[in-house]
C-alpha cells in the first residue's frame, strides 16, 4: 500500500495505490491525514487501488469529516468496479462526492 | 469449474489479513476464479477475521484462526471460518445505519454487514468451544 502526494494547482491529490486492509490500516491512516495537513481542497484517486476494506473506509470518513470541520473540499475518484461497489453498499457514495476521474475531481473543486 | 478444498492456519495478528489477500489471489489463480468472486470472498473474510483478531481473545496470547474453501458445485463456494475465542455470533451484531450524514455517521460497524450483502446462507454455531462461521459465496 502506497500513498503518493501531489499537488494541482490549489489542489492536493492523494493517489492509492495497491491494496488497503486492515493490516495496512494504521500506516494507511497516517499517510492519508498527513497528506493534506496544509490543504484543504483534496482529491483522493483510487485508480491504482485494487482492494480496500472497512478499515480504509474509516480511513476515508475520517479525511471527510477533517475537512468538512475546516470548510474544505474532497473529491474521490478513479474507482474500479469493485472498489465503487463497496463505497455503494456502505452508504458511502450517498455521503462522499465521488468522480468518474481525476479530470473531472478537478474541475468540480 | 475444477472441485478443490484449501485449509489455512493463521494466527491471531492483524499481519495475518495481509497474508490472507495474498493467499486469495493465489488460489484465484490456481483456479481461474473471477475477480468479483475473490474481492467479495476477501473483503468478508477480512471483516470478520478482523473483528475476531481484534475482540475474540480479551485475554491475550497466541491463538489460532482457520479458513476452509471448497468448491464442491459450480454454483457457490463454501467457506468455513473457526476460531477459539470467547463466544460471539457475528450475525448478531447490530448493522450501521447507513441513512446518517458524514458528520453524523460513526466509525465502524460494516464488516458484519457485508458479510450478509455478499454471502448467502450464513451459518453460526458455538461447538467444542469454537465459533464456526459457514458461508456460501456464489459463483455468478
Amino acid at each position: 500500500m502506497d500513498v503518493k502526494v501531489e499537488k494541482e494547482g490549489q489542489a492536493v491529490v492523494l493517489s492509492l495505490h495497491g491494496r488497503v486492509d486492515s493490516a495496512v490500516a494504521k500506516g494507511f491512516e497516517d499517510a492519508v491525514l498527513g497528506g493534506f495537513e496544509d490543504g484543504n481542497k483534496v482529491i483522493i484517486d483510487f485508480s491504482m487501488l485494487d482492494y480496500i476494506s472497512s478499515a480504509g473506509l474509516r480511513v476515508i470518513l475520517m479525511a471527510a469529516k477533517k475537512l468538512k470541520t475546516s470548510s474544505g473540499l474532497l473529491h474521490l475518484c478513479g474507482m474500479k468496479p469493485h472498489i465503487k461497489e463497496v463505497f455503494d453498499i456502505s452508504g458511502f457514495s450517498s455521503m462522499l462526492s465521488i468522480k468518474e476521474n481525476r479530470a473531472e475531481a478537478l474541475k468540480a473543486l | 469449474m475444477d472441485k478443490f478444498k484449501v485449509s489455512w492456519v493463521f494466527k491471531n495478528h492483524i499481519a495475518e489479513i495481509s497474508r490472507l489477500g495474498f493467499l486469495l489471489m493465489d488460489l484465484q489463480s490456481t483456479h481461474k476464479l473471477s475477480d468479483k468472486l475473490m474481492f467479495n470472498i476477501n473483503l468478508v473474510l477480512d471483516e470478520l477475521m478482523t473483528n475476531i483478531i481484534s475482540y475474540g481473545f480479551p485475554e491475550g496470547g497466541e491463538h489460532v484462526i482457520t479458513v476452509d474453501i471448497g468448491c464442491h458445485d459450480d454454483d457457490f463456494l463454501d467457506v468455513t471460518l473457526r476460531d477459539g475465542g470467547r463466544p460471539f455470533d457475528p450475525l448478531s451484531a447490530i448493522m450501521p445505519d447507513l441513512s446518517k450524514s458524514v458528520e453524523e455517521r460513526p466509525i465502524g460497524g460494516l464488516g458484519v454487514y457485508f458479510a450478509k450483502t455478499f454471502a448467502r446462507e450464513l451459518e453460526y454455531k458455538y461447538e467444542d468451544n469454537h465459533n464456526i462461521l459457514r458461508l456460501k459465496f456464489p459463483v455468478n
